[in-house]
């Protein structure tokens, strides 16, 4: 059984589709990004999986419960950090640990919930009072409780400075640690790179690509530049011609090369030195996943 | 069951700590009492045999207002702030938020009521020189119950809309038709609608008498106000009788009616408005 299975799941609006025929499989224990411009159909997916939203046609289910049949079941499955939510401001964050506590039956110490988020002075401080970022820390803390089998986050780093968006990073690592399936939301690429066994990427309602990071790399024929620096600008290599080899600039003290094929680079840097320049500076950089991700969204939108 | 019991402490406890909450319970109770204090020197208060019973129906135009203040935002609020999404991503369903919130709010109006009673028990008392329990009690009670007729109605429309606007257009619309209007544009269409003439009968001055038309002893009562204005001497004539076995003046039937009518107002807007929310998105 997957910790999130859904089959041609569509969502359907009186004049836009925010979700069409959608099928995703989240095995248990990984850490799934995610991953989407906002408006793709990211929050749309969460809603309806949270039984916020209801589908148009298709299934969705969570642990082997269908949300809407089942929500009480569901929602002691999942801890979620929602996207645009609000805590109560007269409550302080160990009523709010409280209230997660006796809603999930779970007996755990609200001490210790606040701790693991770093919250254990601010407990007694009403919530009014807190930064966005304790409200993020608190309402994380109010995920854990229960110890959920999936941790379903949707844009857990929205407004919260570099520091936050670091612990949040590390907290989700202690998770899956813990054997805890993960599902994050996120229009931010570095946090996929950063943390997930496997990426989603969705656009436009639509599933584009599910792999690894690497996987997504390869499918996407990798790309990588070399740069050279040179003591001398050389001219007539005819780089052009080895294979593997897509495109060269020549500048001031610099060559760069487009690769294909990361063999081609040895090839490369010895017709260089063989032009009598030498070679005082070499840097390979890996496509990024922006780059892919460009090429994802933008080619989804062609078609 | 048990999801429902810690909303219901939730929301309890959050409002308890509302400061608007106390302003508008402050206010019914100071303009409850306004009018209390005013006949106090006239010869109404002299003539007047039950003045516990005359002081709780300075409740009539106030409560309700209190009640729209209390309640309007309590679960539509949820959703525009977005705090629902929290509170359901924890075990527990609408129906824990619907009913949930509804017995928190009922808890907290109750407790500003009760509040506002003892205000007014002392001033009476020391006012008019003494009051009876059996008004105290009965009158009490007719006035919980008008209490929860209007918290009802208003988490009822809370609960039904999406947005705070047409929470509180929807509810002090049908506290327009119900109170101000009631006699000057409801009881003459219903008139016209019994009698073909929209000359509504004058009003009765005590629930018992019989003057009126039978149609009018009902159709006045679906007022939440003028239920609750025949209830406040029939529930401690019930009360009386109960105790004392004397008879009850006035007709069982058109009174029974109307304390049917309160609970009608307290639970059916609740559970219409349950049945949208349970449809509804929560986006």
């Amino acid at each position: 059984m997957a910790a999130i299975e859904t089959s041609n799941l569509t969502k359907q609006y009186e004049d836009t589709i925010a979700l069409q025929a959608f099928d995703l499989t989240v095995e248990r224990g990984e850490i799934f990004g995610f991953l989407g411009p906002n408006g793709a159909g990211k929050s749309t997916t969460i809603d309806i999986l949270l039984d916020f939203v209801r589908p148009t046609d298709g299934e969705a289910e969570v642990a082997g419960h269908d949300p809407q049949q089942s929500p009480r079941k569901v929602r002691r499955d999942i801890g979620v950090l929602p996207d645009d939510y609000a805590l109560y401001d007269s409550l302080t964050g160990r009523e709010h640990i409280e209230l997660a506590v006796s809603l999930n039956d779970s007996g755990e110490d609200p001490e210790s919930v606040l701790a693991r988020v770093g919250l254990a002075d601010s407990g007694d401080e009403a919530v009014g009072s807190y930064s966005k970022g304790m409200s993020q820390r608190l309402a994380f803390g109010m995920a854990l409780v229960g110890d959920p089998a999936v941790l379903v986050l949707d844009e857990p780093s929205s407004g919260i400075d570099p520091n936050g968006v670091q612990e949040i990073r590390e907290m989700i690592r202690e998770e899956a640690d813990r054997g805890t399936t993960v599902f994050f939301s996120t229009h931010i690429l570095e946090q996929v790179e950063a943390v997930c066994d496997r990426v989603g990427i969705i656009d436009g309602g639509e599933l584009v690509a599910v792999d690894t990071i690497d996987g997504i790399r390869d499918r996407f024929d990798s790309h990588s530049t070399l740069s050279l620096s040179v003591d001398a600008t050389p001219t007539d290599l005819e780089l052009t011609d080895i294979d593997g080899v897509s495109t060269v600039e020549i500048a001031e003290g610099c060559v760069e090369v487009g690769l294909t094929d990361d063999d081609a680079k040895s090839t490369v840097i010895t017709r260089v030195e063989a032009s009598g320049a030498s070679v005082t500076d070499i840097e390979i950089e890996e496509a990024s996943l922006g780059e892919l991700f460009a090429r994802l969204t933008t080619e989804e939108a062609d078609a | 069951m048990n999801a429902l019991r810690v909303i219901a402490q939730k929301d309890f406890k959050h409002s308890l700590r509302t400061r608007s909450i106390w302003v508008i319970a402050g206010a019914m109770t100071v303009l409850s009492l306004s009018h209390v204090l005013s006949f106090m020197s006239t010869p109404i208060a002299d003539q007047h045999t039950r003045p516990f019973i005359l002081a709780v129906a300075q409740f009539t135009l106030w409560l309700p207002l209190a009640a729209i203040g209390v309640g309007f935002k309590s679960v539509v609020g949820e959703r525009s702030s977005g705090s629902i999404r929290v509170l359901l991503g924890q075990p527990g369903t609408r129906r824990d938020v619907v009913f949930g919130t509804y017995l928190g709010r009922s808890l907290i109006l109750t407790t500003t009521v009760l509040l506002s009673l003892v205000v007014m028990g002392v001033v009476v008392a020391v006012g008019f020189g003494g009051i009876e329990a059996v008004d105290v009690i009965g009158g009490t009670i007719a006035l919980l119950l008008f209490a929860l007729a209007w918290i009802g109605l208003t988490v009822g429309v809370s609960s039904f809309v999406a947005s705070e606007t047409r929470a509180i257009g929807l509810v002090m619309g049908t506290y327009a038709l119900v109170e101000p209007l009631w006699r000057n544009l409801v009881l003459p269409l219903f008139s016209f609608a019994f009698t073909g003439s929209s000359r509504v009968p004058s009003q009765a001055t005590v629930f018992y008498s019989l003057d009126e038309p039978t149609w009018y002893l009902y159709v006045n009562r679906l007022s939440p106000a003028e239920a609750f204005n025949a209830a406040r001497y029939y529930v401690p004539e019930l009360i009386e009788g109960v105790l004392y076995g004397t008879a009850v003046p006035g007709p069982h039937a058109p009174n029974v009616f109307g304390l049917a009518v309160l609970l009608g107002w307290a639970t059916i807007p609740v559970v219409v408005g349950y049945r949208r929310f349970e449809s509804a998105e929560l986006q």
